[in-house]
């Protein structure tokens, strides 16, 4: 595939998104959205983490993360190693945002910073905890890194 | 089919709303219990649950996911990196490399890293990892046991790869065994009679099928696949101690009672059925300790159960009419691999007085 823009932009600030290639297959060191996932799904994860300033799934950056739930106690697999989150990194006013599935823990390895953050942050899960797109024990078990 | 209810004893072990409790286990630094945080925090306690000790174990302040310790050095891993300390000087130093959870084997600190495959750190030295690089082992979860002529078997669930077996024998290139079948996800692992000579395990699917193997690193011809209906949920943890397997799911504590020693001696035969027990709880995490408590982390609290008195209880009831299964059960149509890891070492921070 190619990269290209989603047809509707999402509910609460109507921001714009875009399907990667990197991210469909075309580079495989890269993290990769399930091929069973649907535009339609892929749109509806980053949709969800779309919100007013007290309610979005975002982090002091300002990157987004979303998630699709599934049955009563659990959420959708998303990625090819079984990446339950997507990350939505910041993106500037107008520009169309795109995503991919985040790592359950950290892959990336050496950082010059001691305290580096964890992605997503804690926040995060506070706030889709608040809104009951996850549970108390679905919480805990994302913020170690533990699937659910 | 309908389990049981589990009428066993529990203890509720409260905690302040200061400390969010993610983790328990056993204390790495004398007898007793500990615990970590969402915020990086571990408490060590006594036998009574009482704490002794609270202190930062995450640089970073992630979530605790597993406390283990090798020799002097106590090892902490959360999402974010793998903490490691001196339990004797004021030492201290992190991989910066997040771990689903962290184990002691012998010397070494062993931590499954994902993509980045499984940790093997003699500390301080730096830490290795053995990589498994073409067939995309996601190490997920891990398993070892000592036979009493001190080889180790470790096993790692690792999610859609199945899982890999081996020998261990430090950070060193080996040959690891891989078994999976299509639509199984390997979310947990366990010996079924830990501490033994046996080189039987018990692997969990994300779904609740168990697959149990009375040699792990034999081939699949000596495995049995089976799924209870009566347990429900997303499977989270499976312990084995006393012969019973303990399934935690995100609908409570399922007991499956003397499936494992029935296994490992021959006598799950046609026709035998299972005591299966339920106990609905809000499952985070669980870990034996001692091979005789179970540790259920809940939210906002830790339960603790006596495995032995559990055991004793279904001894009692392995005869009864009612709450008995008789599982669904084939041979799994099983793809084995044996693949060769590669090691690299894994940046690190060094240890910091």
């Amino acid at each position: 595939m190619q990269d290209h823009e989603h047809s509707e932009t999402t509910d609460n600030r109507q921001r714009r998104y875009l399907f990667t290639a990197k991210h469909h297959g075309a580079d495989r060191n890269a993290a990769q959205w399930r091929p069973d996932l649907t535009e339609s799904d892929e749109f509806a994860v980053f949709n969800s983490a779309d919100g007013n300033e007290e309610n979005e799934f975002s982090d002091e950056d300002g990157n987004l993360y979303g998630a699709l739930r599934e049955g009563e106690d659990s959420l959708r697999e998303l990625g090819m190693f079984q990446e339950q989150i997507a990350e939505f990194p910041c993106t500037a006013d107008g520009r169309p945002w795109h995503g991919y599935p985040h790592w359950a823990i950290n892959q990336e390895g050496p950082s010059n910073r001691r305290n580096q953050k964890h992605r997503p942050a804690n926040r995060v899960f506070d706030r889709m905890l608040r809104v009951g797109l996850i549970n108390r024990s679905m919480r805990a078990r994302l913020m170690k890194g533990d699937h659910v | 089919m309908n389990p049981s209810p589990g009428q066993f004893a529990v203890e509720h072990l409260p905690f302040p709303n200061e400390f969010d409790v993610c983790w328990a286990g056993a204390n790495p630094l004398s007898a007793g219990l500990c615990f970590g945080s969402t915020d990086g925090k571990v408490m060590f306690a006594n036998q009574q649950g009482l704490p002794t000790r609270i202190g930062e174990g995450s640089a970073s302040g992630a979530a605790i996911n597993g406390v283990a310790r090798a020799g002097v050095w106590i090892g902490v891993s959360t999402r974010q990196e793998v903490n490691f300390y001196s339990a004797e000087e004021k030492q201290s130093g992190f991989v910066p490399f997040g771990a689903h959870e962290i184990r002691a084997e012998g010397r070494y600190l062993i931590a499954p890293l994902g993509r980045n495959g499984i940790m093997v750190m003699d500390p301080p030295h730096q830490a290795k990892a053995l990589i498994e690089p073409k067939m995309g082992l996601y190490a997920y979860r891990l398993a070892t046991t000592r036979s009493q002529s001190g080889t180790v078997i470790l096993a790692c669930a690792a999610r859609s790869g199945g899982i890999f077996t081996g020998t261990f024998i430090g950070p060193q290139t080996m040959t690891l065994k891989m078994a999976t079948f299509p639509g199984f996800d390997a979310v947990d692992i366990c010996p079924l009679d830990p501490g033994s000579d046996s080189r039987g395990f018990a692997a969990l699917g994300k779904d609740g099928t168990l697959v149990l193997f009375r040699d792990v690193l034999a081939n699949t011809t000596n495995s049995i696949t089976m799924k209870f209906k009566s347990v429900q949920g997303v499977a989270y943890r499976m312990l084995c101690s006393y012969g019973d397997i303990h399934l935690l799911t995100s609908k409570g504590w399922y007991v499956l009672g003397e499936l494992a020693g029935r296994f490992l001696r021959g006598e799950l035969v046609k026709g035998v059925t299972t005591p299966v027990t339920v106990t609905p709880m809000e499952v985070v995490d669980a870990n034996l300790v001692d091979y005789r408590w179970l540790l259920v982390v809940v939210p906002g609290a830790v339960v603790r159960i006596d495995l032995a008195d559990v055991h004793r209880q279904v001894l009692a009831k392995i005869g009864d009419a009612e709450g008995q299964e008789s599982p669904e059960t084939n041979g799994g149509n099983w793809q084995r691999k044996d693949v060769e890891t590669t090691t690299r070492e894994l940046a690190g921070a060094a240890p910091s007085p």
